[in-house]
């Protein structure tokens, strides 16, 4: 119930007395754009999907765009880049991308002329002193499981949350974003599983509001969540010790290996995750009151994002 | 600043030296007086006194009193006010005057062709103000038949409604916080009931109504785009009267009268709806009947209450002590012991509103000057409370957890203003103002306690800490006939604010200028500089409780304006006046939402939560006005664009491009007719058109990922801000009053109808999936049909 509750009352006030009517649509702009995504990462080849988009009365799946012809500058000098199809519309090159690399790419699509797009790729973050406080860890059998009688295998549960540290190393004079993320792979299924984090830092997310962790229905903190975002608008050029918790409630260790993963963002790469996300929080329960999100785009002649980005990523090591 | 203070002082001093000369070189008289109406007492805002033998006049003041300085032995005095007979007074000036007028009402407004005579609409030197009768208001139908002030004040040229129904108001492309409602003088922060389906003015109590979209005189301030002052009636003094309304939704009374006959006067009036008082015995009988639902009650209601008390010491003195209350209320009690082991108990109330009290003294220092001195306080205030209870019977275990957010505004404030009237080519006002402001922008208390161990006890309030700010202002302006053609409004208003160790000063110049071609027709240029410290935090178009008012901060700088307003003036007939202006409107440091922020939500402060911009705003206005006669009413025509801009580095919305705002409306109409038929029956008629608000609609969506999902992912593409035009708004209203003599006072029975022809006007626009066929259409959420109401009015 909680505070939310002021929106259903609210609402049931409005809609009590309220009809609805199918309208026609009095507009422009029902043509489909072509659909540029593609977030290549450093030491990775560039791969990349191209969709039309659809009217938002339209409710068949996305068009992939087939027989796109591509041109690639990188650095200044254009390369002979082969690009391979699939049916869903992603495109794989054998372009490697690395750090510092800039790219533009230039597609033609037939029936629609030529998008393009640029990006830089950002250098890769420099972080170190990666450290964690202890956790309780208890081991468990399950020899009266059921589902899987004759197992003895030895379980770890963590239990509670994993506070960390470390340092970010942040370069001077050019502006940085950064996207922290944490996650367990799982030994046989290779699936990943981001984890929740909480980041405790005033400096980097000024947090006039409150800090305190209260169970309010809505969160729009941008210090908590399974993807951090921040600038180093504050911390340019500096070191700064970063401090958080991965909220473990009971992972079983004995299947999953934990990683702590930072990633350097273009500016557009970070504009258009932000936006992203906020336009999906904004349209849950939020959507009746809170403003619209343009989701971020650097695609000319469409939309989309060509974004780049350089990840460090290691594990957390915990004694079981 | 010691220069703002310097031209200031210069400016008062030059002026009041300049107006003492003028006033010294012919040897002249003062007559001075109040206008009333001979039934009630009650003082008549805007009379006009007028000497046919020197062919100077002046109008009465917003207590009724005016000041006329004439040369000469003898003076002839027409005293005239629209719905009541004129009066002549011929007076011999051999010495200082005091003539206290008793107007008697006309028992129709008839149309009465007063030869010579030029209407304040003419006269006046001030562009951009429109007054409206308050019988007129009360004749308007309205939604549920409960007649409003501000809705009534929507219908007017330059004005526009937010969305259907609602009482936010948007004045020549600006927003709904930048309108100064002042409740006898004194600010009122929430005008709104209901979300802002109702206005908070009872128009029983109210008096006078002027509405002033801009040329704005130096006397206010603190607000960008209009200011609404509205006057309460001060009691009848000479008997007691009285009468009870009982409406669709609500049921109001009134009673006025003297306390001691033509000295102390009372007036009191309140309304309550009663919906939830009605609808309680059926929530309780579906209660009983439901075995799982246990005890339930719930309801909405609101109510206010006008209270004025006025002692007249004498005829230079008197004191009025006014009180305002309002409150909505939206509440929840739900106790239910289920058949397991549990008790189940839970309370949520939320409750929102205004008092504005004030205490003000009246004194005549001189026949020439005028003191008001005045002391008030108002507060508006919001509170959510939400508690829930679960206790075990069977074991000794329970959880409590209770939460509350508070928001509010509190100002503590003294005026002293002075009305100097040296000769009848110069009305000087000048006077100062010291508010203390204190802000409560959010704050929310959190309890929580379970006697299982296991969960910790939680008692914290967070959010933002209170606010005070020091809000100073001074003024002074000057009506200065010229001469027979020209008269000008000439002004300066400097204003101070403190907040958070920064002080913010603004010196904002006030100019407008008639000129007079005839008795009937003239033009008038206006100019404003305005700055306002104060911002309402609000994301959706109605208005909801949880908007925060909030100061200008170390961060936030202040919103200020220029607009100029050029317009022609004309008076047909003696009985219509017609006018035309157009404006122009630049708007500085304006506040919006940023992408995906609402109120909700209080880990951030709000200045996280807004980005600072620009507007501007053009149009043209056309006006025609009928006030007597048995047809009263106006026809209203807008044109106009509203424009935002929010390019700031950091703070860009829409891609740093410029976007029509939300209430950019090409065109609005409003035609409000009242046809009093005879005595026993009258009618009226409203209709309004206008063009479909701008919406933001995503009419592309795409797939954002990489393919990697075999569902379908899409994501909303938002081309720019306010993209679509939602249909066009129309809707015609009627009323019909059936009057009748009792023995003990007079009945009305009125018989409205909202929305006469069923039109299913926009309110929101939504996409709707059809199951099982999966096809996607657009859809617009009306809420209100065709709604006849009726109601029964009874005055002593």
């Amino acid at each position: 119930m909680k505070h939310s509750a002021i929106i259903p009352v609210l609402a049931a006030l409005l809609f009590a007395t309220a009809c609805t009517k199918t309208i026609e649509f009095d507009g422009q702009q029902t043509q489909s754009l072509p659909v540029l995504i593609s977030l290549p990462q450093s030491d990775s080849t560039l791969s990349l999907r191209l969709t039309y988009s659809r009217f938002f009365l339209d409710n068949s799946p996305v068009t992939p765009i087939k027989n796109a012809s591509f041109r690639v500058e990188l650095n200044g000098s254009s390369p002979t880049v082969s690009f391979s199809s699939q049916d869903n519309g992603v495109y794989l090159s054998d372009l490697v991308l690395h750090d510092n690399d800039t790219l533009t790419l230039f597609i033609s699509i037939p029936n629609k002329g030529e998008i393009s797009a640029g990006c830089r790729m950002p250098f890769r973050p420099h972080i170190s002193d990666l450290a964690t406080d202890s956790i309780r860890i208890d081991s468990y059998s399950y020899p009266d499981d059921p589902y899987n009688p004759n197992d003895s295998t030895l379980h770890y549960w963590a239990e509670g949350n994993l506070h960390f540290h470390f340092t970010l190393h942040d370069a001077a004079d050019q502006d940085n974003y950064y996207m922290i993320c944490a996650y367990t792979i799982n030994n046989s299924t290779q699936y990943k599983s981001y984890y929740e984090l909480d980041i405790e830092d005033n400096i980097l997310f000024d947090n006039t509001g409150s800090n305190e962790h209260i169970d309010l229905d809505i969160e729009d903190d941008p210090s908590m969540g399974s993807q951090i975002f921040f600038t180093d608008e504050r911390i340019n050029g500096h070191n700064h010790t970063i401090k958080g918790q991965i909220c473990y409630h009971y992972a079983d260790l004995s299947q999953e290996t934990p990683y702590i993963e930072v990633r350097a963002l273009s500016r557009d790469t970070y504009l258009h995750l932000i936006t992203k996300n906020k336009q999906s929080q904004s349209n849950d329960i939020l959507g009746f009151i809170s403003e619209p999100v343009q989701i971020h785009s650097n695609v000319h002649g469409g939309i989309g994002i060509l974004g780049a980005q350089s990840a460090v990523v290691q594990p957390i090591n915990l004694i079981k | 600043m010691k220069r703002s203070f310097t031209v200031l002082l210069m400016l008062l001093v030059g002026t009041l030296c300049f107006a003492q000369n003028t006033a010294k070189q012919t040897p002249s008289k003062t007559i001075t007086g109040t206008v009333t109406d001979a039934r009630t007492g009650e003082t008549l805002i805007g009379a006009t006194i007028y000497d046919t033998i020197s062919h100077k006049g002046t109008v009465t003041n917003q207590h009724g009193r005016f000041s006329l300085t004439l040369p000469g032995q003898q003076a002839v005095l027409r005293i005239s006010f629209v719905g009541y007979q004129m009066q002549f007074h011929q007076v011999s000036l051999n010495q200082n005057i005091r003539l206290n007028v008793q107007l008697e009402g006309s028992t129709t407004l008839a149309e009465v062709r007063i030869v010579g005579q030029r209407t304040p609409h003419v006269e006046s030197s001030q562009a951009s103000v429109i007054e409206i009768p308050v019988e007129q208001v009360q004749a308007i139908p309205m939604l549920f038949g409960e007649t409003d002030v501000v809705k009534a004040v929507q219908l007017l040229p330059g004005v526009q409604n937010g969305s259907e129904g609602t009482a936010g108001m948007y004045v020549r492309g600006g927003g709904p916080d930048e309108n100064l409602f002042l409740l006898d003088g004194v600010p009122m922060y929430n005008v709104n009931h209901l979300g802002g389906f109702f206005s908070a003015f009872n128009s029983d109590a109210v008096k006078n109504i002027q509405l002033y979209k801009g040329s704005f005189p130096a006397r206010f301030g603190s607000r960008l785009s209009s200011v609404l002052d509205i006057t309460t009636n001060n009691g009848n003094d000479k008997e007691l009267h009285g009468g009870v309304s009982v409406g669709f939704i609500s049921a109001k009374a009134y009673l006025e009268g003297p306390i001691i006959k033509e000295k102390t006067t009372f007036s009191i009036s309140a309304r309550r709806t009663y919906g939830d008082i009605l609808a309680q015995p059926f929530i309780s009988f579906i209660a009983a009947t439901e075995a799982d639902i246990g005890k339930i009650n719930f309801g909405y209601y609101f109510y206010d209450v006008n209270a004025k008390v006025t002692h007249r010491f004498n005829d230079r003195s008197r004191l009025y002590a006014s009180f305002y209350m309002g409150d909505d209320a939206i509440y929840l009690r739900f106790k239910q012991a289920d058949s397991y082991m549990y008790n189940n108990f839970l309370r949520f109330r939320y409750h929102w509103g205004n008092i504005v009290s004030s205490v003000r003294w009246n004194y005549e220092l001189t026949p020439q000057l005028f003191m008001n001195l005045s002391g008030a306080f108002t507060r508006y205030r919001s509170n959510l409370s939400v508690t829930e209870e679960l206790v075990n019977r069977t074991r000794n275990e329970n959880w409590y957890y209770t939460m509350g957010l508070n928001s509010g505004i509190r100002d503590f404030s003294t005026n002293a203003d002075f009305d100097y009237t040296p000769t009848p080519d110069h009305a000087i006002k000048f006077g100062s103002r010291y508010v203390f402001h204190h802000f409560t922008p959010e704050t929310t208390s959190v309890k929580e306690s379970d006697n299982d161990n296991d969960i910790p006890t939680i008692d914290t309030i967070i959010g933002q800490s209170n606010i005070g700010a020091h809000e100073a202002m001074t003024y002074f302006e000057d009506d200065w006939r010229i001469n027979d053609h020209f008269k000008v409004n000439l002004g300066l208003n400097f204003t101070g604010f403190a907040v958070q160790d920064k002080f913010y000063p603004s010196l904002q110049p006030r100019l407008s200028g008639r000129y007079l071609f005839s008795d009937k027709f003239s033009a008038k240029v206006g100019y404003a500089y305005m700055t306002q410290y104060l911002h309402l935090l609000s994301t959706s178009s109605i208005s909801l409780p949880t908007d925060l008012w909030v100061p200008v901060t170390a961060h936030i700088t202040p919103m200020n304006s220029h607009q100029v307003a050029a317009g022609l003036f004309y008076n047909l007939l003696d009985s219509l006046n017609l006018s035309v202006e157009g404006y122009y409107k630049n708007m500085d440091n304006l506040l919006e939402y940023k992408d995906g922020a609402s109120f909700w939500g209080n880990s951030q402060g709000w200045e996280q939560k807004v980005c600072m911009g620009r507007g501007w705003a053009y149009g043209v206005e056309f006006l025609a006005q009928k006030t007597v006669g048995k047809l009263t009413g106006w026809l209203g025509y807008t044109w106009s664009h509203t424009y935002r801009l929010f390019d700031r580095p950091g703070q860009e919305l829409n891609n740093g491009k410029p976007f029509p705002a939300k209430y950019d409306r090409r065109h609005d109409v409003s035609i409000v007719l009242t046809y009093k038929f005879t005595e026993r029956f009258d009618a009226s008629l409203t209709w309004v058109f206008s063009s479909g608000n701008a919406a933001t609609l995503a009419l592309q969506q795409f797939d954002p990922t990489m393919g990697e999902n075999t569902y379908s992912n899409t994501v909303d593409y938002i081309s720019s801000r306010n993209n679509y035009r939602m249909p066009n708004y129309h809707r015609m209203d009627i009323s019909l009053n059936w009057h009748k003599k009792l023995k003990h006072g007079k009945r009305t029975i009125n018989l409205s109808v909202y929305n006469l022809y069923n039109h299913q006007n926009p309110y929101i626009l939504l996409t709707d999936y059809s199951w099982p066929e999966g096809n996607l259409s657009l859809k617009q959420l009306s809420i209100f049909p065709i709604l006849p109401t009726v109601s029964y009015i009874w005055h002593l």
